[in-house]
């Protein structure tokens, strides 16, 4: 063990700083929270070599940490724990009377270093904001292996990018890898790993035998600048996804949360710009899927999330209480989605577009063939996701 | 600790140290003292400056100075016996077990057991407001310290018409210019506490919208106007005011809400029958409610839709609809 235990703080030597160098991390924890139970474990000793002799507190009960006061001090903080629970499940994410694309989400880190105004984990993570690493990966994976065994006639896209991004933190925890050998050996499943980073480059030489889809988070660029905090730009996501598709990997594109800004026409306008962008500068065949969001809320996301963007307009536009969160109406959604799924689909097939948490009213404006959650499942789930 | 007539000349009132009494009803107390003079004296802090800081019995002291009286019965406590936190946890007890304070006096009192007697968050959380018969909950600590934020004439509005907590502390965002601004408006509606967080949350959100502040919309839009109507009542104007602020709002839902009453008169359908739809459009169903009193009336309004359906006018509104 490279980290030496002394009363209950774990301080790093010099040697295992000197190893830990390999890439210099993005986002350096000010401070490490590390579960009793877990601070013998492989990983976390791993993952504290990466930290460059962070001092870090072991902890015999994580859930009597002092919450925070507030978003910016939780995310200079980590906690290296396990998960007790389900941490392989379905996503979370379908709303009543949505058409669901059949995703599953592993929950290996809660948290996120990078910020971003319309993001529901301000919400969702309130009394929990504290980024918290789960680093019994072998134990969740043993989860997914079991599910995929049980079921070898169906298949799965599966992710890790619910509640974190799924490689912010990759440059310290380096899961990444773990995860994408982990499914090359997989028949019935994809990884899809989601990300506003441009963190990529250790992944290129893994073997992945086409299991695996990097995808991006995309947005316009005045959105990006107003709206994201500590993210990769729009230039060097494209960057990323230009050499991930390069190294074989599938690559992915999530319009999430298109934002209205102005007029119907205005706002398509801009985003038709960067449909233009990622379809002149990625090969469409590595191109695995791409989907379009509009923005949706809970209602309580506006006040927490204008403590940190204070100038932030997002919340005044014309989204209306519908469903149990606040979003555009639908003939506005509609017109969003259309000419952007039909700029989309001139150039890719349809096949790999998709709307995500969307009704089946919006969907037959876009796609008549899809009427149900199997549609949607139908046209992802499987290898076809990356051909051309 | 000495029993004294003080002249009330020397108590000093503009020394609101210990003071949480806001905006008192002292009518009865008047009456009560001009009765049977006062019963149970006050308390008073001797200060080593020679001067008398009310500790419990404010109200006593205004009374008697209104009522012209020269001298009352005072406990004086040395600086000494009493100290300043101990006064104000007197001033506190005295008046929360009394009676139960108004929100501005809950906040002043809040306000002071932090900056004055170091109180922490979490105590005053756990220990005060319930003491205060509130919930237990940092939201409405919050909510009642903003209060600090309303300017006098908004505080007094607030203890005037028994605001509830999450209107005043909407209030209390806005600069004292804008609530200055809003004071009049509010007392010529007098919405209901729902009511009036919707409204002052359109204003808000367009003022964020569209880079104006709140005294440039209710210019611009006119709506003092619609305040000052002496022709309409105050529930009137809150729909007014309610409906024009969500047509600024909301232009693309209030123009397709529009077009959707068009069509539906468009059916001229009979008045025992309404066509009732999502107002946000999102449920793809549409409703037709009907209420009878004789067999005429069904034919009547059978009729009337064969009719509209002979002119495709309920075809125009679910083609229309769909989009």
């Amino acid at each position: 063990m490279s980290a030496s235990v002394s009363s209950n703080l774990v301080y790093l030597s010099d040697a295992s700083r000197k190893r830990g160098s390999r890439a210099a991390p993005a986002f350096m924890p000010e401070r490490v929270y590390v579960d009793r139970e877990v601070a013998d474990h492989p990983t976390t000793i791993r993952i504290l070599e990466r930290l460059h002799g962070c001092e870090a507190d072991v902890v015999d009960d994580i859930r009597r940490l002092k919450r925070p006061d507030d978003i910016a001090t939780a995310k200079r903080r980590m906690i290296l724990t396990q998960h007790r629970g389900q941490a392989f499940k379905a996503c979370q994410g379908m709303g009543p009377g949505h058409l669901c694309c059949g995703y599953r989400v592993i929950d290996l880190v809660s948290g996120c270093p990078m910020q971003c105004s319309y993001c529901i984990l301000q919400s969702y993570l309130a009394n929990n904001p504290t980024t918290t690493v789960n680093v019994n990966l072998e134990a969740i994976l043993s989860q997914v292996g079991e599910f995929l065994d049980a079921a070898p006639d169906r298949f799965y896209r599966i992710g890790t990018g619910e509640l974190a991004d799924s490689l912010a933190l990759d440059p310290i925890l380096d899961f990444a890898g773990l995860l994408i050998s982990f499914f090359a050996r997989r028949r019935n499943a994809l990884l899809e790993l989601k990300t506003k980073t441009a963190f990529v480059d250790h992944l290129l030489d893994i073997k992945h035998r086409g299991r695996t889809v990097v995808s991006w988070s995309v947005n316009t660029p005045s959105v990006i600048a107003s709206e994201e905090r500590s993210v990769a730009s729009l230039d060097e996501r494209l960057a990323a996804a230009r050499r991930a598709g390069e190294a074989g990997y599938g690559v992915g594109f999530h319009f999430d949360p298109i934002i209205m800004e102005g007029s119907v026409d205005e706002t398509v306008s801009k985003y038709d710009e960067v449909v233009d962008r990622i379809l002149d500068e990625i090969d469409p065949k590595t191109i695995a899927w791409i989907s379009l969001g509009l923005l949706r809320y809970p209602g309580s996301l506006p006040e927490t999330a204008m403590k940190s963007f204070p100038g932030t307009r997002i919340f005044t536009g014309e989204l209306v209480p519908i469903g149990g969160k606040f979003r555009y109406p639908r003939f506005m959604r509609n017109m969003v989605y259309k000419p952007l799924w039909d700029r989309l689909s001139a150039r890719i097939p349809a096949r790999k577009l998709y709307l995500c948490m969307e009704t089946p009213a919006v969907w037959n404006r876009v796609d008549k063939g899809v009427r149900a959650s199997r549609d949607i499942a139908g046209r992802l789930c499987n290898m076809r996701s990356l051909g051309g | 600790m000495l029993l004294q007539y003080l002249s009330i000349s020397d108590i000093n009132t503009a020394d609101d140290s210990f003071r949480i009494t806001f905006a008192p009803e002292l009518e009865s107390l008047t009456r009560s003292i001009r009765a049977v003079g006062i019963i149970q004296p006050i308390n008073v802090r001797h200060t080593p400056e020679n001067t008398y800081q009310v500790v419990t019995g404010y109200k006593r002291v205004l009374v008697m100075q209104e009522l012209g009286r020269q001298s009352m019965p005072a406990l004086v406590h040395e600086p000494g016996d009493l100290s300043p936190t101990q006064a104000f946890m007197w001033s506190l007890h005295d008046n929360a077990a009394n009676r139960e304070l108004n929100l501005i006096e809950k906040s002043i009192a809040l306000t002071k057991l932090g900056h004055f007697c170091s109180v922490s968050e979490e105590d005053l959380v756990k220990r005060f407001l319930p003491l205060f018969g509130m919930d237990a909950s940092y939201k409405i600590l919050h909510q009642l310290l903003s209060l600090t934020q309303l300017t006098e004439p908004l505080k007094n509005y607030v203890v005037q018409s028994d605001l509830a907590l999450s209107s005043a502390g909407r209030i209390a965002e806005f600069s004292s210019s804008t609530q200055q601004e809003l004071l009049p408006v509010l007392t010529q509606i007098r919405p209901s506490a729902s009511k009036l967080n919707e409204l002052l949350t359109l204003i808000r959100e367009i003022a964020a919208r569209d880079g104006m502040t709140v005294e440039e919309i209710l210019h611009r839009y006119q709506f003092m106007q619609v305040v000052a109507d002496r022709s309409t009542t105050p529930a009137d104007k809150v729909r007014a005011l309610r409906q024009a602020l969500r047509g600024i709002k909301l232009p693309q839902l209030t123009e397709r809400q529009n077009q959707m009453a068009q069509l539906v008169r468009s059916l001229d359908l009979p008045e025992s029958a309404k066509v009732v739809h999502d107002p946000y459009f999102e449920d793809e169903k549409i409703k037709l409610e009907c209420r009878f009193s004789t067999p005429e009336e069904i034919e009547q309004l059978a009729n009337k839709i064969q009719a509209a359906f002979q002119k495709q006018h309920w075809h125009q509104i679910f083609d229309w609809y769909k989009t």
